[in-house]
């Protein structure tokens, strides 16, 4: 069986912070990292990899560093790594995204089993996984916290949905995107780590994934941001209660409550 | 599209480079340099520069058809024939954007088993509900549900498409959107009309949520946007009668792939910290398990219920169906309690409408006191055993 992991990366701090004097955005640049989800996804593919056999391949969309977290899947054990790179996929929204990466797979790396991390914690859109699935024309599962079993073509996954889980199955090929309690990721072995020095990722263009070159990047993208700007929030008056100490404090707020109400 | 510096009239001030949130810009020889692979095409700088000496290039054209393309659709999303609350915020939202160019609000119902009555709750709302009632809607599958949505999507044409971030809404909207080959908007918190073009602003959180971006579909419709319950208010004064028309799809559409076996009802996700009047919650300051223990204490004596910030369910303290904020659940509580809660953006949006706010923390700059009706500067881990204790003494000597 082949599996396919769709991985990202993003930026290791999120946060941006606004210069109080000259009104300008600072970005903290501690690096990028691989989204927390999708070491959960690959965990899920190494372990069906374990329990049913098959390939393992890791595929990511990004700038030439983002081969840094292929080498994270490669540390894991994963048995290959692509890097789908080029500057013509630049500014590319959720749509032009998984179009790519479906291309891509569709012709470098098929797959029988596509599994994703549930939603990426940069742009929280959730989307490409799905996207993708119906590109492809594959079956759908998102939200999955458990892998129950693949028989006859089919697998069998238990799914989060509102109030309870839902038992599911989904005829193979099918696209599944993972939540967190599925699993706990490994950490990389030490073979992992030997591999992972002589790593290089396979890297392809958009002429090597033979796509449609108005599908991609900023041109295959059907929104567009309009403006980007720092939310303006009314400033309420708070009042500091204030105190000798916390028990001090602790007492004022305890009275306060009591006073509002608020505790019956 | 891309952005261009003209050179003539730049001056290499370099304020453009300080404001680009990918740090696409460097200042190269006294002229402002933009790496294109970096650059999003936000136009932070375009809107920066004092000199207009940004300009975006290759403006996307007018897509022809876009003008047989009206009125505003809700998905009205139900589960075992009742609708989900953001159904009614949408259509309230949907009937505010369609003041002024008159069109009309359509609420499509997808499912299994709906009667007049049920379906009249939305007639209010809307000037037609389109049902697809069919037995083989009645359980959730992807592929079946995104595939009869974009077929009727396809047959009524409406300009835009509203459905909440529910978990299914999150699931099959994306496929719908790729099927028609559309832009999505995920998590929606503020949407308006440019009424020259019909486009929708649509504004949500970006970079990691400590900036807001306005994001436009211009010339593919229709535009789809998802929105989480809470965000808008329902609009109990509008009282359409609307029509409701049945809607037959071709058999072809309910073929799927997916079987479901079986259903398991999980009793935590019954919480549903909306639903409170108190919410005590809690953030990466309260450290471990332990802090949320003191937490739910509190909670407990106060008759609330016990929520995290984004950083506190990531770390597995408290499931993610109590998480607030953009990402998480929309609150608005009579008393707000935040603990250890730094205030970023996206948790910020999700309650800020909260009665009364009380935040500790021990950083006096935090965020989450410029929202907040009192502050306290103590550390969780000193001001929870207090707060509970004094609480306990007041309740007991009441008694």
């Amino acid at each position: 069986m082949n599996i396919v992991v769709c991985i990202k990366q993003v930026p290791a701090n999120t946060h941006v912070k606004m210069d109080p004097v000259t009104h300008t955005l600072i970005r903290d640049r501690s690096g990028s990292t691989i989204n927390p989800y999708d070491l959960h996804a690959l965990e899920t593919a190494l372990q069906i990899r374990e329990n049913y056999g098959g390939r393992v391949t890791a595929v990511t969309m990004g700038p030439p560093h983002a081969s840094d977290i292929l080498k994270t899947a490669v540390g894991m054990t994963v048995d290959d790594g692509i890097l789908i790179c080029g500057r013509e996929f630049a500014g590319a929204d959720t749509l032009a995204t998984s179009y790519t990466i479906s291309s891509a797979i569709k012709k470098v790396c098929p797959a029988d089993l596509i599994i994703c991390g549930k939603i990426a914690i940069d742009g929280d859109t959730a989307q490409v996984g799905p996207g993708i699935s119906q590109w492809l024309g594959m079956s759908l599962v998102c939200n999955v916290i458990k892998i129950e079993k693949i028989e006859d073509k089919k697998i069998i996954v238990k799914r989060a949905v509102e109030g309870g889980n839902e038992l599911v199955s989904v005829t193979l090929p099918a696209v599944i995107t993972v939540d967190k309690s599925i699993n706990v990721p490994r950490i990389e072995s030490i073979k992992g780590r030997f591999k992972k020095c002589d790593f290089e990722p396979k890297t392809v263009n958009a002429e090597a994934i033979e796509c449609d070159l108005t599908k991609i990047g900023l041109n295959g993208s059907p929104t567009s941001v309009f403006k980007v700007f720092i939310p303006e929030r009314q400033k309420a008056d708070h009042e500091l209660i204030e105190g000798k100490n916390v028990a001090e404090k602790a007492q004022k707020v305890a009275d306060f409550l009591f006073e509002s109400k608020l505790i019956v | 599209m891309s952005i261009r510096v003209i050179e003539e009239k730049c001056v290499g001030c370099g304020l453009c480079s300080r404001k680009c949130p990918q740090s696409a810009i460097t200042v190269v020889n006294k002229k402002a340099s933009i790496d294109e692979s970096k650059c999003i095409v936000c136009k932070l700088c375009v809107n920066t520069c004092r000199f207009n000496a940004i300009e975006v290039v290759g403006q996307k054209q007018e897509n022809s058809e876009k003008s047989s393309y009206k009125g505003i659709a809700v998905y009205a999303e139900s589960i075992d024939g009742k609708f989900n609350p953001v159904a009614y915020e949408l259509l309230s939202k949907a009937n505010d954007l369609v003041v002024k160019t008159g069109e009309n609000v359509f609420a499509f119902v997808l499912g299994s088993g709906f009667t007049d009555e049920n379906l009249s709750t939305l007639c209010k709302y809307a000037d037609f509900v389109y049902v697809v009632d069919n037995p083989f809607l009645e359980k959730y599958r992807d592929d079946v549900y995104s595939k009869v949505m974009a077929y009727i999507l396809k047959q009524y044409k409406p300009s835009a498409i509203l459905s909440g971030s529910t978990i299914r809404g999150r699931s099959f909207m994306p496929r719908v959107a790729t099927e028609l080959e559309t832009g999505l908007t995920a998590d929606c918190i503020s949407i308006e009309m440019d009424e020259n073009t019909g486009n929708l602003i649509q504004t949500r959180p970006a970079f990691g949520g400590d900036l807001m971006a306005s994001i436009l579909c211009e010339n593919t419709r229709p535009q789809m946007s998802t929105v989480r319950q809470g965000v808008f208010p329902v609009n109990e004064s509008i009282n359409k009668n609307g029509k409701i028309v049945k809607v037959d799809v071709p058999e072809e559409l309910l073929k799927s792939n997916m079987e479901i076996l079986g259903f398991e009802p999980c009793s935590c996700s019954d919480v549903n910290i909306a639903d409170y009047d108190i919410v005590v919650a809690g953030g990466r300051g309260l450290r471990n398990e332990k802090g949320f223990a003191l937490l739910r204490q509190l909670a407990d004596l106060l008759g609330g219920c016990v929520a995290g910030s984004r950083p506190a369910c990531d770390c597995g303290f408290i499931p993610h169906s109590a998480q607030i904020g953009q990402t998480g659940v929309t609150i608005k509580p009579k008393l707000y309690l935040a603990i250890g809660i730094s205030g970023a953006v996206q948790h910020i949006s999700g309650v800020e409408e909260a009665e009364l706010i009380i935040a500790v923390n021990t950083d006096p700059n935090a965020p989450i006191f410029d929202i907040a009706d009192y502050g306290i500067i103590a550390d969780a881990f000193e001001f929870l055993p207090a707060l509970i204790e004094k609480i306990k003494d007041k309740k007991f000597a009441k008694k």
